[in-house]
């Protein structure tokens, strides 16, 4: 593929991140796993929780509230930001009606519209006008949830308002809380979790892997085309897709995620970095490494990729937008975060995946990779100077 | 001034909607409408999602290799799905939930629990693999989208589907006025660049506080008393096309805030 990019890069001007087991973002780039122990009413035993507590705001206008919107809010507050008006804002929050104080609340007093209204935080526009108002956005605003791609295409939804012009600036917000008994059973019965009593059960692309580790977290962002600034660094180009065959497995062909690869990389084919969606499933891990091989040939092998998900556990919709923060934040330092765990590599997993320990990378591009249940692709193209 | 956002145009090329629940007589009467009766889960797909691949399958332009733009309100009550859990723990979490009596979730739930199960179950029963936006809980971003919508339009068909199922606990949470009428089921609008039935764009949200001139919407009586989660631009399609009007200014209210659309026919 040759050609002028499709798309103009924008600027990352700020980030935040709340990390799972008290993670910070030094601790990616040295190795260090989130996964802790849960107490004794969790299956499985080990999961990757936001440790800090994570307050309520005192003017909170319903005595019930999601924690994902919890999360969603204190990324919000660790975000610098001065973006100019009007702003935009997208907000990835997703199955907050599936957060056991809603459940319970709502089997006990669906009857009674007095108690229902407790419950007003979970539903329509709220948390997506609530987050708004706390950010001071005024301009266009929307709430996307394609499960684990959310946290990308948050970035996407703002690339095209920056390029279309819409606004010169967008906020966007990731945020997921499933690590509740709740929702650890809604993985666990799809065999989509570890069963391991193992600190270091998240394992990506190593032959023992058995399912992902839960986790949880946020993350935030300050996007902008208005120039000259400095950046953090900057989105180049986004590409998505839908593979239209299961809901919760790997597609039986690749095209579709293929698809979404080449179109965030537009004539870009030499990277410096890869950060993959790495899950640590006995599906996925295979499946993603066959793809990059598929689109990017032998030079496959010389791509270092590693998967976050090793450290942070999986954090869902979240996912996807830390793992694209924290690849701008490595392309800053020129060090890739390791996979960690990755002791006995599978051999269907053959590529370079940085195990163990973080390695210095070269200046250039970086791809982050998202494919979720139901079968949404999404991928960026990122890049720590403005390319073109 | 023109601004960005008001200059995005789309091109309708067909609008079908399948829609149940107490039907008010002038949305019975609309082209293009198929009524059914108001539908419950089936195993692993909602009833939003059933809604939408109906609507979108009663297309007639060509949808292939479409970007697939998704409006999902509520996708229909989960609660039924969690129950069994509940009876059997007499809590839903709690000492002894996590380990066997969490196995009454079904596995499948978690599917009807996701909120991109409409743009999912669309893309896996149509075959539809290009780009996906998934909004939730989202109607007044239809507007804010159409700059999206026409940066995907240069390269392809556009496809937006509007889909909400009643949740029960939704319902129960809401002031609910009397003689309010609740629809739920799915719209979806093709855009293409040689659309020929019209044309829809951003109009300037109402200022706080600024009357709104009904001569101007002949949309906003009957909607006034009409509950359709997420369904409401796809609506004021269907009433513009089924009324013949050639302008109009559609505003799509949340409870948070209103934006508007703007019709308009050659």
């Amino acid at each position: 593929m040759s050609g002028a990019p499709a798309t103009a890069p924008v600027a990352v001007l700020s980030a935040s991140l709340v990390l799972p087991g008290g993670l910070e973002i030094d601790d990616l780039f040295r190795g260090k796993s989130g996964a802790v122990r849960l107490d004794g009413e969790h299956v499985p035993a080990i999961g990757a929780p936001v440790l800090e507590p994570i307050e309520r705001p005192h003017d909170f206008p319903f005595p019930l509230a999601p924690r994902a919107l919890l999360l969603a809010l204190e990324a919000a507050r660790r975000l610098e930001h001065e973006p100019g008006a009007p702003c935009g804002l997208v907000l990835a929050l997703s199955c907050t009606h599936a957060e056991p104080p809603y459940l319970e609340h709502t089997l006990r007093h669906h009857e009674d519209p007095l108690r229902m209204r407790e419950t007003l935080a979970f539903h329509a526009d709220f948390p997506l006008e609530y987050l708004a108002a706390r950010l001071g956005v005024t301009g266009p605003r929307v709430r996307i949830d394609s499960a684990c791609a959310s946290g990308s295409d948050t970035l996407a939804v703002a690339q095209e308002w920056l390029e279309a012009g819409v606004v010169e600036d967008v906020l966007v917000v990731a945020a997921s809380a499933m690590m509740d008994p709740v929702g650890l059973a809604l993985f666990r019965n799809l065999h989509a979790l570890s069963d391991e009593d193992d600190l270091q059960a998240s394992r990506p692309f190593d032959r023992r892997r058995r399912g992902f580790v839960m986790g949880e977290g946020a993350a935030a962002a300050w996007l902008s085309s208005r120039e000259p600034i400095p950046a953090l660094g900057w989105l180049c180009g986004h590409g998505r897709s839908m593979n239209a065959d299961k809901f919760t497995g790997m597609p039986r062909d690749l095209d579709a995620m293929a698809a979404a690869c080449l179109d965030a990389l537009g004539p870009v084919r030499d990277l410096v970095y890869l950060s993959t969606h790495g899950t640590g499933t006995p599906l996925n891990d295979p499946c993603e490494s066959r793809l990059y091989k598929e689109i990017f040939g032998e030079a496959a092998y010389r791509i270092p990729m590693s998967s976050l998900k090793s450290m942070t556990g999986h954090c869902l919709g979240a996912s996807s937008l830390i793992e694209a923060l924290v690849t701008i934040e490595a392309l800053r330092r020129g060090t890739a975060p390791p996979t960690l765990h990755l002791e006995e590599p599978d051999p269907e997993c053959d590529l370079d995946y940085v195990p163990l320990a973080p390695r210095p990378i070269r200046s250039g591009f970086a791809l982050s990779a998202a494919w979720a249940f139901g079968g949404h692709n999404s991928a960026l193209l990122l890049a720590p100077e403005r390319p073109w | 001034m023109v601004s960005a956002a008001t200059a995005a145009v789309l091109r309708v090329a067909d609008c079908r909607a399948v829609l149940a629940g107490t039907v008010p007589a002038w949305l019975a009467e609309m082209p293009r409408v198929r009524w059914v009766e108001p539908r419950a889960e089936q195993r692993s797909v909602s009833p939003a999602a059933s809604y939408a691949v109906d609507a979108v399958t009663a297309l007639e332009a060509p949808r292939a290799n479409a970007a697939l733009f998704t409006f999902a309100g509520p996708p229909g009550s989960c609660l039924r799905l969690f129950q069994p859990a509940r009876d059997a723990a007499g809590a839903l979490v709690g000492p002894g939930f996590g380990v066997e009596r969490s196995r009454h979730i079904h596995p499948f739930t978690v599917l009807l629990a996701l909120q991109n199960q409409v743009a999912a179950t669309l893309s896996m029963r149509l075959d539809l693999r290009g780009p996906c936006c998934s909004t939730t809980d989202s109607a007044a971003a239809f507007v804010d989208l159409l700059p999206n919508m026409a940066l995907a339009a240069r390269a392809r068909p556009v496809l937006a589907v509007f889909a909400s199922a009643a949740r029960a606990e939704h319902l129960a949470a809401r002031a609910r006025p009397a003689g309010e009428t609740l629809v739920e089921g799915a719209v979806a609008l093709l855009f293409t660049a040689g659309g020929e039935l019209g044309s829809v764009g951003a109009d300037a949200p109402p200022e706080a506080g600024e009357a709104t001139d009904p001569t101007a919407n002949g949309y906003l009586k009957p909607y006034a008393s009409l509950v359709a989660p997420s369904l409401e631009p796809g609506l004021a399609v269907l009433y513009a096309l089924g009324r013949g009007l050639d302008l109009a200014r559609f505003e799509i209210r949340e409870p948070g805030r209103t934006t508007a659309l703007r019709w308009s026919r050659p």
